[in-house]
């Protein structure tokens, strides 16, 4: 069932990119609730693993000098939604944390695991697509920083170069600063469960009445989590009323992409963006100091 | 102070909150091997060759057998040990392993090459039933479930209908369910090599049923099979042929080679090959006068038996007795029958037939209701059984308290139905995205076996000479609390402390036959055994005592470990020393209790008979928040009230009911096995949900008490009553919250909102 052939722990950034170089066919395993699960579905057969586990500085959450939130990849789901950090400077991000599995699971999972698992139903991703987040990916050759939208090439595949290790999870102040956000995690059940479809909005307001930004990740809307750039452009500049977020709702289907799976229809899943988007929107523009849209 | 109605603490609650218990995965023995088997990928197809050789050289393999090398039958009923010509469902198993490690055990399952020829298969009961389907299994022609037809006759439905102002007709639907007890299945079979014999440690909830499967796969005498019983993580009905097929396969290979074989499923496998919940289709006709009083009930119940079963037979025979509510209906005609497809097969889960069937016919008490233009609750007053009531089998209930409307009442009085039924309506009428609905359902249910199947079961108790009792039943403790109930029993009428009883599990080979653990029996059949045996014993002990305090032993009393005189409470004596002159003396303290029940009459081509001795009355009342732009629904509180006669332990019986709760909450809303062309398309929790402990709604138990004439210290049936009405309430709460029904469950979101299905088009 879990067919090891072989184990390895790095210990540095460097000694970890060196191993993966040395061997393409390690996978590299930190919580294991995605790679256990695919070699217990078979999915990974014969694994060899690389444990990222031991590496120290791939662990926590700071906030630099300039404002940037960096998040190592190490970090679990638990830490993410406990952290002062994340609390204080973007609690839309806790919110999705803490929708992930169950306690269990959150203590765990890592959020770096999250991202390079590469699912469009991935709990944190909405919500750092919203966040304009870049990644750091570093290789025996260098260090690269790529925006997660280009990181994410389709169902289960990211853009993660031979030898490659996501190092870090950066979101810099001009995209939280200022904005409300909220998460809404559809699904079946209230724990333990994946979600049907997760909308991330996040919002800033002029003068309380003006959409100055609006942001809008959603996963299980398409191959990928998504923005919505039709939706998004529509709202800047337009008055915060039922009507703008009514339109808004509309046009963030556009962006989608949904199919029918077992878990809901395509028509259900555009029903549900229109309608969660509104209701998402809505919920940030009471957290930014808008007034309650009925 | 009496043990019995008090919420002592359950007699293995150390052992399991402290991971004590050891589970049938938990055993190792000496040189243990691991079994594996090989299941089919197809629903149906004929097997052209399987070739074994490259297995059998697989490195720590010790056997690997096909259905050609089992020593004898090749099936108990019909269920199949291994496959030899032909699989009828992906569950079929068409070879097994055992060898050193899992591992190797996996490694040979994938070196074992089979040829399948795919056949046609038939996967809905329409497809069963079109003429000239094919036959799924060559005894049962039209692919009708033998014996599984059971018809009700009463009156004239014809002239009930033409006495009728309201006719309404509908059709509703169930899924597959799946028990989802926690513990997959596993066993390890031990052989003795001296005399050939084999002792089976097991998660078995019928352990005699299963030395049945395994002596008919060894071909040796039941004498020689021995099934112990390990703690069970859970069985609803679940672990009954899945457990003998295991343990069956993994006896065989443990004689074959001489060693000991542990099998455990993994969830995917338990999902693959064991029983499940049937679906049913559900197709009613009743009429009504225009004041409500029902005049015709016409109904045809068709279930999907699957591949094989073995269960419908006698489920159906339940169904039909409940088909139509516990309701005085002068005309009836019903039909239950069931029909083979090459689908997973159906088995008993908690209520045996009676949680689809409620929730048909409870939708369709409300929606009579509706098209009377009368409240539901209303209905069903003018509606329900009383003192002195026909049922529709045509017993005459005036040797028993009938307390569908008291029970009724109570909860809708606790649940504050009446007040909220208005609010929410009113609510209704002002629109809004988020619309509220409260819901009831009421049932009844008859205790024990009736008149299924002989109701006989034994308990044995055996005091000690240091005063220790030590209690066995025939009946198993599943999770339910078996052991401490019939602690608490014997206790109470020795007069003895509850930590002086020993309950010892389930060992075939020290009690007889008693049945099976099902139909809510284990404390209102096992419970009486056991109390029969303890009156035995302490009628020798009274005598004993009335010796040593110069007195007769009517005029003895104990309690507290005290035997006394009543009308002289300082003339008394220690339990123990009793004991110790009985014993002395050369009597035995050790007997069996023996319950053998009435015989109920029942006549099978009319229905009509006494069903039951006693039944027992539910109601459940279930409000919802429906999310109108999603479809989501919330279940906000459910107030559940049942006639227990009196609860022997209120808390395990409060427990049984958020139990139930939940349970009937998960097929209400989210549960069903969804299956393509005959595969299970969601084998475990992931992907087949159930709720979770922050979707459980407030939960409100009542256990409304009453004096059964039957029960030991009156008690009655509770587990599977717990969760019968739970659906039919909460779907009718969908529909008072939305203006419309679901007729199909479960009701989950896409059908709430829209009222159809589409992810699978």
């Amino acid at each position: 069932m879990y067919n090891i052939q072989g184990y390895f722990e790095a210990e540095t950034v460097k000694e970890a990119v060196d191993l993966l170089a040395a061997n393409p066919n390690l996978v590299v395993i930190a919580g294991g609730t995605d790679v256990l699960i695919k070699m217990h579905h078979g999915q990974i057969e014969k694994a060899e693993l690389l444990s990222i586990r031991k590496i120290k500085s791939l662990e926590g959450i700071e906030k630099l000098e300039d404002g940037t939130v960096t998040i190592g990849p190490l970090t679990t789901f638990t830490q993410v939604a406990n952290s002062p950090v994340i609390k204080e400077n973007i609690p839309v991000l806790a919110e999705a944390a803490l929708s992930m599995g169950g306690p269990q699971i959150r203590n765990v999972a890592t959020i770096g695991g999250n991202i390079c698992n590469g699912a469009t139903s991935a709990d944190s991703a909405s919500t750092l697509f919203a966040l304009d987040a870049r990644l750091k990916l570093q290789s025996p050759q260098g260090e690269r920083v790529v925006p997660i939208q280009d990181f994410y090439l389709g169902p289960g595949k990211v853009d993660l170069k031979p030898a490659e290790l996501l190092t870090g999870i950066l979101i810099s102040p001009e995209n939280y600063q200022g904005y409300a956000g909220h998460y809404i995690k559809f699904s079946m059940r209230k724990a333990m469960d994946i979600a049907t479809l997760g909308v991330a909005v996040l919002c800033k307001l002029k003068e309380g009445r003006l959409f100055e930004d609006v942001r809008i990740g959603l996963g299980v809307a398409a191959p990928t989590p998504i923005r919505c750039p039709e939706a998004e452009a529509f709202a800047r500049g337009k008055d915060v009323s039922r009507e703008t977020i009514a339109e808004i709702g509309k046009l963030a289907v556009k962006a989608t992409r949904a199919r029918t799976s077992w878990r809901a229809s395509k028509e259900y899943r555009e029903h549900l963006v229109e309608e969660l988007t509104q209701r998402a929107l809505k919920a940030a523009v009471l957290k930014a100091g808008g007034g309650e849209v009925a | 102070m009496g043990v019995v109605s008090r919420p002592v603490p359950r007699v293995d609650a150390y052992e399991k909150v402290t991971g004590r218990a050891k589970f049938a995965a938990d055993l190792y023995f000496p040189g243990m091997l691991y079994g594996k088997v090989l299941r089919s990928p197809h629903a149906h197809a004929r097997i052209v060759k399987i070739d074994v050789s490259r297995a059998r050289e697989v490195p720590g393999v010790h056997c690997v057998l096909t259905a050609a090398d089992l020593p004898a039958a090749r099936s108990w009923f019909t269920y199949l040990f291994l496959a030899e010509d032909e699989v009828r469902y992906t569950g079929d198993a068409v070879a097994m392993v055992a060898a050193e490690d899992p591992d190797a055990a996996e490694e040979a399952l994938k070196a074992i090459e089979v040829v399948y020829e795919p056949l046609p298969g038939v996967f809905t009961i329409e497809e069963a039933l079109e003429p000239g389907a094919l036959q799924v299994q060559d005894y049962a022609p039209g692919n009708i479930v033998r014996n599984s037809h059971w018809p009700v006759r009463r009156g004239n439905v014809e002239e009930g209908f033409a006495r009728s102002d309201v006719i309404i007709e509908r059709e509703y639907r169930t899924p597959f369910i799946e028990h989802a007890y926690i513990e997959p299945e596993a066993t390890v079979a031990v052989p003795d090599p001296v005399d050939g014999s084999v002792t089976v440690y097991g998660s078995v909830q019928n352990p005699y049923m299963t030395r049945r499967y395994v002596a008919a796969a060894l071909g040796t005498a039941l004498g020689k099979v021995r099934i112990i019983q390990q703690t069970l993580g859970g069985s609803f009905g679940g672990k009954e042929e899945v457990m003998g097929l295991m343990c069956g396969r993994a006896a065989v290979m443990a004689v074959k080679t001489g060693r000991p074989v542990k099998m455990v499923n993994t969830r995917e496998e338990s999902f693959v090959e064991s029983a499940k919940r049937h679906p049913f289709r559900l197709r009613y006709k009743i009429g009504a006068t225009r004041e409500g009083r029902i005049m015709a009930f016409e109904a045809e119940l068709v279930d999907e038996g699957g591949a094989y079963n073995s269960q419908a037979q006698f489920m159906n025979w339940r169904a039909c007795v409940h088909s139509a509510g516990c309701y005085e209906i002068p005309n009836v005609k019903v039909d239950v029958y069931a029909v083979h497809t090459n689908n997973v097969y159906g088995g008993a889960m908690r209520g045996y037939s009676s949680p689809q069937v409620i929730f048909g016919q409870e939708s369709l008490m409300d929606e009579l209701a509706e098209a009377l233009g009368m409240d539901p609750v209303e209905l069903r007053r003018k509606n329900a059984l009383r003192f002195g009531s026909v049922t529709i089998t045509g017993q005459k209930l005036d040797d028993q308290p009938v307390n569908v409307l008291a029970v009724m009442e109570r909860v809708l009085e606790e649940a504050d139905y009446f007040n909220r039924r208005e609010e929410y309506t009113r609510q209704r009428e002002k629109g809004g995205p988020r619309r509220r609905g409260i819901g009831m359902a009421v049932s009844y249910r008859g205790c024990g076996l009736g008149a299924e199947t002989a109701d006989a079961t034994g308990g044995l108790v055996s005091v000690q000479e240091d005063g220790s009792v030590i209690i066995r039943s025939g009946l198993t403790d599943n999770g339910q609390g078996l052991s401490t109930s019939h602690a608490q029993i014997v206790a109470e009428e020795l007069g003895i402390p509850l930590s002086k009883v020993v309950y010892q599990r389930v060992d075939t080979s020290t009690m007889p036959d008693g049945g099976m653990t099902v139909a809510s029996r284990g404390t209102y059949t096992g419970g009486r055994a056991m109390l029969l045996a303890a009156r035995k014993v302490k009628e020798i002990i009274f005598r004993g005592a009335a010796e040593l305090l110069s007195c007769r032993p009517e005029e003895l009393a104990s309690s507290d470990g005290l035997i006394f005189c009543s009308s002289d409470p300082s003339k008394k004596v220690s339990f123990e020393e009793a004991v110790r002159h009985c014993l002395f003396r050369g009597e035995t303290l050790t007997q069996l209790g023996w319950v053998v029940p009435p015989e109920l009459p029942w006549d099978r081509p009319t229905g009509q008979g006494k069903a039951f001795p006693t039944y027992m009355y539910s109601c459940v009342v279930a409000e919802v928040e429906v999310d109108t732009e999603t479809g989501q629904v919330e279940v906000l509180r459910v107030t559940a009230g049942h006639d227990v006669g009196r609860a022997i332990n209120p808390a395990l019986a409060a427990g049984q009911i958020y139990g139930g709760i939940v349970m009937g909450m998960g097929m209400a809303l989210m549960e069903e096995v969804e299956l393509h062309k005959g595969v299970i398309l969601n084998p475990n929790f992931d992907s087949y949900t159930i709720p979770t402990s922050l979707d459980m709604p407030e939960m409100k138990p009542l256990l409304l008490e009453s004096e059964d004439p039957v029960g030991p210290f009156h008690a009655k049936s509770l587990g599977e009553p717990a969760m019968e009405c739970v659906a039919a309430a909460i779907v009718n709460a969908v529909a008072h919250a939305t203006g419309r029904r679901v007729r199909s469950l479960p009701a989950n979101l896409e059908k709430v909102l829209l009222g159809k299905t589409l992810a699978r088009s």
